[in-house]
């Protein structure tokens, strides 16, 4: 099953294969010579636009003067103009499809010396109306027309007031975009009648998070009241919102919420004022982050998606009353079964509306009766009332596997699902409660051949109409995802591929590998001419692999969203990149709000930087208790006399380094020490470095992909634990275990030593078994036991040192005893 | 007898409601037997006059400070090196270096250990001694040390600079009226100003003395309407800010402008060395214990940069500070303790930091009957583990209270009449005291 499907449940156009090539367009505005590095973009306005018309955006951040581009990962846009105004503020001229996708759209700045962060801004079907401040109550409620959207802040403290004229029997829908617009807000909407008694109110919602709707039968003609505030009566100048107004239809869930792609779905949409619609709604045809169903009726479109998973799983519906073993049963004698996927239709059917919930209805299509459902399959249904539970069956084989994905929060339900499966004996075998947060997942083994059950229930025996749910029984496949790990928790620094010209760039991946193992390889199709990556395969043991791109001085800048794949090296099992933005944090801990998530990777060749990095390459290994210091050379041009930050990201299992170390402006050359514990695994693997140096922002390169090999001492040693007086001396002896013969002599050096105590540096060579030295002690030396103390053995190769630890051992320094012992001792031993 | 004054529950209206509810006589004698075996214990001044206490919220990492791993694999040594200090064959983090100049008038415990890896548990640990409980909120040190003393030169017995640092730094289950004196503001600002502590404008003291006389009438009649605790805490904060109103010396004790410019200076013209000197100043005056905190050290991410920023001001205010009560012969009396709720973890994380590490940590103590020049504990060879001595909480807060002449075992009286120990269990480390 897709990685997506499972974590976010919703389908959607796949901005991966519906990719909107933006070609380079016009750039007007000043451009400065000084080279800008690390563009940021930190807000996009208006936040929002109507679909069909040509609007100027203005995108906001940071090192934006050199702008060429915009990145836009969701079809049905079109950039026409990239005008810079300033270092932090680009004008972007776009045209939107009148059939763009409504809700969220995701895009990125390329500069010619990088890449922004993403942000995103919002697609409507309605006119915008700006807020009037001085809204503040409803004697000073702002006019507006139905079936706009109302673009406004909420100050601290600030009350929002809309009136709006409806007649009875209409309906009247709010939705507000809050939170999803990126920033950390929590809104409060209601609709208020004339005498000032709420209608609707929402805060959090389930289909919305923090964001709420709130959809109502007018019950009278005249003027409401919409209200807008912060929940908790906070709010500051990023607590922005768009609140669309208007009759048109906002239902909060659909029954069954998943199908096929491609399809025509029947679904009944539950949640509208007037009671639940029947209908059938077009389906995407691949999986997306952004998409879902849209439903439009006579009076207007949801504004925002209804989620429905995107699945080949034939649907089984519930048939009431199902609540336990026994009416599962007789139940499911009635049941229906869509054992094909619904007819394919280019046009929406006419909406109807049913007079209730599908449960208990006898459709007119009645399937063949299925006295238990083969696997795998997907089970919907409707925890309708309280105390309510759902039972099906269905017949499993010996050791047959399913991954067993419960939906409700993801499909816009408030059902908080419980699911537990049972055997033909009607015992519990599995079961879970909050693994999808607070959806549920098992993956269920089947233990005999048999007929089993599933149940759904909710967490607190809660229920209500639109308490849908969605089972699905899926057999485990492989899935392979993978993302550029974050360097910063918070930001999306590094999360592109920013290559200079006539240098290097490098990042760590972090994959994912679900149901199999095996080497990986990283796969580029679509890299420009000039530019190569240099990927080795990923050890089958390890999650992370390093990958270098390195571009010629002739690459012409520019850059794409590139469609990063990966695969097993046997090409059995192939995933995709994904990244994951935190658009709003909040408290406890910096928790995320809301997210953005991606499928491609913003991708730029970029002006010369005015220095390299390398590494020269060791002719030595690191052995296990051992450390190297691998030797980085930086490459200045003239002009440039800035420090270089250097760090280490990849490492292989065992191998420990400093985050960061600087090589000075003075300097050309620094050490990267590197150890090994004793568990490091052996092998050679390639390793870089990435380099920053500073201008107006960071400029970024890598080294070369080096080797670094792992390998077994060439000698350990074991020394006894010592005792003596303080001020004595003692001989220690250090017994050598010789694995690989050397050449010349290798040095001995204790250290951990305590205070007072001198050994001075051994030599041995390679056929010693062992090693006698004196260890001296002082009246500074501390009397006790002295722990960590231990030898560094180095042996010269190739005229670089292999250095280990070996032979940890312990002083233990005794009190002196009194003279007059000492002399009572001496006395009798005359004597 | 104490009594718990602030809770319906008392001992008679358990006889009451178990008279209707079923309180059996077993349960009663039970109860009855709790306060006759109540252990108490007269609190006489110790070797510790005053405690000045430097709350380093957020978790300061023992690696970077106090217990550094010089040996140790470059992943748990961390980006900082290490320095020799006046004990011989003591290093601290390489940053203390005026720290390292008085290592021979303090004792660093380098084996404390609890098992709260969260922020608001290990700070409950560190300002009450106690884990949390659901069932009881427990009296901060400082608030145990008001109550036991009450206050000395009309100033309060517990101060805190600049504010209430967190929940845990209140009174629990003792009277509101052993709250600390919250200063209100930062010393470190320019004009600060301690709110509340001069008569507002334009009242003179006359003017002033006959508010307070139509107070008292008003108050009278409540009164005699009235009993709780609430109002005797009220009563309590008032006379004692008369008090400090009142008293020019009291209230010069908290005007940090008094010091000369060569004194400020020498502790640092920041949030470190102004909060310190005034913590100087109130001891010296009297004020029985300081809580005052420092900066952010919960660093997850860039550990070598945040402590570069932090570190330098702290160490040459703490070192000026340990100097400056050594010169005016004021540390043997003062106990100074630095800590923070927990340590941080051996590994350098993914983000160049180190994350929440309870299990080994680090303080500092020094004065007020601690000896000078001693090491305490010992942390393994990765700072992951007690090696040696392990230290905790309840040991440190008994040893603590031993200094400052309170037997940690002696028990207060919680709602319910419930007797409760100061300190629930824990040794006084001998071996760190003169």
């Amino acid at each position: 099953m897709n990685y997506i499907i499972r974590l976010y449940g919703m389908l959607l156009v796949s901005a991966m294969f519906s990719l909107v090539i933006v070609q380079p367009v016009p750039v007007t505005g000043h451009t400065t010579s000084a080279a800008p590095h690390s563009p940021s973009l930190t807000l996009i306005t208006p936040r929002g636009v109507q679909r069909g018309g040509e609007y100027e955006l203005n995108f906001r951040g940071a090192r934006l003067q050199d702008s060429e581009e915009v990145f836009l990962y969701d079809s049905g846009i079109t950039v026409t103009a990239v005008e810079v105004v300033d270092n932090a503020n680009v004008k972007v001229k776009i045209t939107v499809d009148e059939n763009c996708r409504l809700g969220e759209h995701v895009a990125q700045i390329r500069t010619r010396s990088g890449i922004s962060d993403y942000r995103s801004f919002y697609v409507g079907a309605l006119p915008s109306v700006e807020e009037a401040e001085g809204n503040n109550s409803l004697n000073a409620a702002q006019k507006i027309e139905q079936n706009v959207t109302v673009a406004g802040v909420v100050g601290s403290e600030d009350v929002d007031y809309f009136a709006v004229d409806a007649v009875k029997g209409q309906r009247l829908s709010v939705e507000i975009e809050g939170i999803r617009l990126g920033f950390m807000f929590d809104p409060f909407i209601a609709i208020l009648d004339q005498d000032r008694f709420e209608l609707a109110v929402s805060d959090d919602t389930p289909l919305l998070k923090q964001d709420g709707f709130v959809s109502v039968d007018v019950p009278e003609d005249g003027t409401y009241f919409v209200m807008v505030r912060e929940s908790s009566y906070g709010g500051n100048g990023n607590s922005r919102y768009r609140l669309h107004v208007g009759d048109f239809p906002r239902p909060g869930v659909a029954y069954p919420a998943g199908g096929p792609a491609g399809q025509t779905a029947d679904v009944t949409l539950i949640g509208d004022p007037h009671g639940p619609v029947a209908t059938q709604l077009p389906v995407p045809d691949s999986y997306g982050f952004r998409d879902g169903l849209f439903y439009e009726d006579d009076r207007g479109m949801t504004p925002s998606p209804i989620p429905f998973r995107i699945s080949p799983l034939e649907n089984v519906l519930e048939v009431e009353p199902n609540n336990n073993f026994d009416q599962c049963l007789e139940s499911e004698q009635t049941m229906v079964v869509r054992a094909e996927p619904a007819p394919a239709s280019d046009e929406v059917a006419e909406a109807g509306t049913c007079d209730g919930p599908v449960d208990g209805e006898q459709p007119e299509e009645a399937a063949p009766v299925q006295p238990a459902h083969e696997l795998p399959r997907a089970f919907n249904g409707i925890i309708q009332s309280d105390g309510d539970h759902d039972y099906f069956s269905f017949e499993a084989r010996k050791d047959q596997v399913f991954d067993v994905e419960c939906f409700a929060r993801r499909i816009g339900s408030g059902l908080d699902p419980v699911i537990h499966v049972f055997g033909p004996d009607k015992k519990s075998i599995v079961g879970d409660d909050d693994s999808r947060r607070p959806d549920c997942y098992v993956r269920f083994t089947a233990p005999a051949d048999g007929r089993y059950f599933v149940r759904v229930m909710d967490h607190l025996r809660r229920g209500r109409e639109d308490f849908v749910y969605r089972v699905e029984f899926t057999p485990v496949e492989p899935e392979l995802r993978f993302q550029i790990p974050r360097v910063d928790r918070y930001s999306q620094q590094r999360q592109t591929i920013v290559v200079p010209q006539g240098n290097r760039f490098a990042t760590r991946i972090s994959a994912t590998r679900e149901d199999f193992g095996g080497e990986l390889k990283l796969l580029s199709d679509s890299l420009p001419e000039g530019v190569r990556m240099i990927a080795p395969p990923m050890v089958g043991n390890l999650s992370e692999m390093p990958v270098v791109f390195e571009a010629d001085e002739s690459a012409v800048v520019g850059g794409h969203l590139m469609n990063w794949q990966a695969a097993k090296t046997d090409d059995s099992v192939s995933g995709h990149f994904f990244n994951l933005a935190d658009f709003a944090l909040g408290n406890p801990n910096n928790t995320r709000y809301y997210g953005c998530t991606v499928d491609r990777v913003g991708f730029a060749v970029v002006e010369k930087v005015p220095f390299r990095v390398d590494i020269v390459q060791p002719q030595v290994p690191m052995v296990k208790n051992g450390m190297i210091n691998l030797k980085i050379q930086v490459h200045r041009d003239e002009g440039f006399e800035g420090r270089v930050l250097v760090q280490f990201p990849f490492r292989t299992p065992g191998v420990g380094t400093r985050t960061q170390i600087e090589i000075p402006a003075d300097q050309t050359e620094a050490n990267y020490p590197l150890n090994a514990n004793g568990n490091a695994q052996l092998g050679k693997f390639p390793v870089y470095v990435i380099a920053r140096g500073d201008a107006d922002g960071q400029m970024w390169v890598s080294s070369q992909m080096a080797d670094l090999e792992i390998a077994e001492p060439l000698v350990t040693a074991s020394i006894k634990r010592t005792v003596l007086d303080q001020g004595q001396t003692a001989e220690m002896v250090c017994e050598f275990n010789q694995q690989t013969p050397f050449e010349g002599e290798a040095t001995l050096q204790l250290m951990g030593l305590p205070p007072g105590v001198t050994v001075e540096q051994q030599t041995f060579t390679s056929d010693m078994t062992e090693l006698r030295f004196n260890v001296v002690t002082t009246a500074e030396t501390p009397i006790r036991l002295h722990k960590g103390i231990f030898c560094r053995v180095t042996i010269t190769r190739d005229r670089e040192p292999i250095a280990s630890n070996t032979g940890w051992t312990e002083l233990q320094v005794r009190r002196p005893q009194p003279p007059e012992e000492q002399t009572q001792e001496s006395d009798a031993a005359g004597e | 007898m104490d009594r718990c004054p602030d809770h319906f529950l008392s001992r008679r209206n358990i006889l009451t409601i178990g008279a209707v509810g079923g309180l059996t006589l077993s349960n009663f004698f039970r109860i009855k037997s709790a306060h006759a075996d109540q252990k108490h214990y007269e609190s006489t001044e110790g070797t510790a006059k005053s405690v000045i206490f430097v709350f380093l919220p957020g978790g300061m990492a023992q690696q970077e400070s106090f217990d550094p791993k010089p040996l140790a694999p470059l992943e748990y040594r961390g980006p900082m090196g290490s320095i020799e200090t006046s004990l011989p064959g003591v290093r601290l983090s390489s940053l203390w270096t005026n720290t390292a100049q008085i290592m021979d008038k303090v004792t660093v415990v380098r084996s404390m250990t609890h098992g709260e890896a969260a922020h608001e548990r290990g700070t409950h640990n560190m300002f009450t001694g106690y884990r949390p409980s659901p069932a009881l909120q427990y009296p901060s040190i400082g608030s145990v040390v008001a109550h036991e003393f009450g206050p000395r030169n009309n100033l309060p017995p517990y101060v805190l600079i600049p504010n209430l640092p967190n929940a845990y730094a209140g009174t629990g289950y003792l009277s509101s009226s052993f709250a600390g004196f919250a200063l209100g503001a930062d010393p470190a600002q320019e004009n600060f100003r301690v709110r509340d502590l001069a008569l507002p404008g334009g009242v003179d003291v006359e003017h002033f003395a006959r508010r307070r006389r139509m107070l008292d009438v008003v108050n009278d009649h409540f009164r005699q309407r009235e009993n709780s605790d609430a109002l005797d805490s009220v009563d309590t904060f008032y006379n004692r800010a008369y008090s400090l109103i009142s008293s020019q010396a009291a209230r010069e004790a908290f005007d940090i402008e008094k010091e000369d410019d060569a004194m400020r200076d020498s502790y640092g013209r920041n949030q470190a060395g102004s909060r310190m000197l005034l913590a100087r100043r109130l001891v010296e005056a009297g004020v029985r214990f300081v809580t005052l905190t420092y900066g952010g050290w919960d660093h997850h991410d860039g550990i070598e940069g945040r402590m570069k920023n932090q570190v330098p001001p702290l160490d040459q205010a703490l070192s000026r500070l340990i100097n400056d009560l050594d010169d005016r012969g004021l540390l043997d009396s003062t106990l100074v303790c630095l800590c923070s709720e927990f340590g941080r973890t051996p590994k350098i994380n993914g983000n160049a930091g180190r994350d929440h590490w309870p299990k080994v940590y680090s303080l500092l103590m020094a004065g007020g009957g601690i000896k000078r020049g001693l090491v305490y504990g010992a942390s393994d060879s990765t700072a992951s583990e007690p090696d040696e001595n392990p230290v905790t909480v309840q040991d440190w807060a008994t040893t603590l209270y031993k200094c400052m002449g309170i037997v940690a075992d002696k028990e207060l009286m919680a709602p319910g009449d419930r007797p409760i120990e100061i300190v629930d269990g824990g040794n006084v480390c001998t071996d760190i005291l003169v």
